[in-house]
């Protein structure tokens, strides 16, 4: 897969096509960070996620695809128990 | 999921429709979300692929003055045929395309749902991605209801209106607790609101959030509310407009 990161200044594309073939996460400047004991597996998370990136573990966690997600923190926000933290960096 | 009185989001059918490998949102896109949902609601991908997306369509119409023109936008439109030859419509509306700053000069955006049930629609309903299962259960409706149905989403859009994308899911919240945009369903001209607001906010409290009303004076506020008050009072009686 492509990376943003590795662009051009001025993220320009250099051929015709769709965003396809890159990576949706790469361009995130902050992860979200799961703390296992405050969560209560209600799925909140997984409801209001625009970009899909939240996947159904077998322990019943939400797991963050890291491959989709792009880092907008409404998970973190729309958590009633504060389970979710936004964690600075890729 | 009916038989349950409280909504259980992982009840929700966790198939995704809604393809992440081509979405080009950007980071925070309730219009995203709304997409995402609605295909929740209609089921599989074989009903989206009969749907046609059309261009955002502009009509100029000449003011009273005969020189300034009023532009009105629609939003990105879906249309879903369904068997029978009707045709669902849905409205992602990200407040876009409203040139509502004229001349400084304020007035409101077109009244979409109003125009649809003055059009003769069958089933129009208002929904915002802060309301999921609101907005799936009106899907599902839509599509099998008997006869064309035009369901309007307000979409929060972080680029568009100044604020940060995590506050999207919040936005459409606000917008909805103030009144600004009543959530409804009007079904052979018979209105219900779907979320009742008893204390509603001030609307304040929406646009102060929001970069895009930054030059907004106190005392267009103050008109806007108590124009708010009004429409809802209207909204309550079951009068639409």
């Amino acid at each position: 897969m492509n990376n943003w990161a590795n662009n051009k200044v001025g993220c320009i594309l250099l051929q015709e096509g769709r965003a396809e073939p890159f990576n949706k996460g790469d361009r995130r400047t902050h992860t979200p960070l799961r703390d296992k004991e405050k969560c209560t597996k209600c799925a909140l998370c997984y409801l209001y996620c625009p970009d899909a990136a939240l996947r159904l573990t077998e322990d019943g966690f939400f797991e963050v695809d890291k491959d989709y997600c792009k880092g907008c923190g409404i998970c973190s926000r729309e958590c009633w128990f504060g389970a979710i933290s936004m964690e600075e960096g890729h | 999921m009916e038989r349950f009185a409280v909504f259980v989001p992982k009840l929700l059918r966790r198939q995704e429709c809604f393809l992440p490998e081509s979405s080009r949102s950007c980071k925070g896109c309730a219009e995203a979300l709304a997409v995402r949902h609605v295909c929740k609601g209609l089921g599989s991908a074989d009903v989206l692929e009969k749907g046609e997306w059309m261009i955002p369509w502009e009509q100029s119409i000449p003011d009273l003055e005969g020189s300034v023109r009023r532009r009105y936008f629609l939003p990105a439109l879906l249309r879903i045929p369904k068997t029978g030859g009707q045709v669902l419509s849905i409205c992602f509306d990200n407040e876009a395309g409203t040139d509502n700053r004229e001349r400084g000069k304020w007035f409101w955006k077109k009244h979409m749902p109003a125009v649809a049930v003055a059009d003769g629609i069958p089933y129009v309903a208002t929904a915002c991605p802060s309301y999921p299962f609101d907005l799936v259960a009106k899907i599902k409706e839509g599509y099998s209801f008997q006869g064309d149905a035009y369901i309007h989403l307000l979409c929060p859009c972080p680029v568009g209106w100044g604020f940060e994308p995590n506050l999207s899911v919040k936005m459409g919240k606000l917008a909805v607790e103030s009144n600004l945009f009543p959530i409804y369903e009007v079904v052979h001209n018979r209105l219900s609101l779907s979320v009742e607001t008893p204390r509603p906010r001030p609307v304040n409290e929406y646009f102060r959030t929001q970069g895009r009303f930054k030059d907004l004076s106190d005392t267009i506020v103050d008109e806007i509310q108590s124009m708010v008050t009004q429409e809802y009072a209207k909204l309550k009686s079951a009068v639409l407009l």
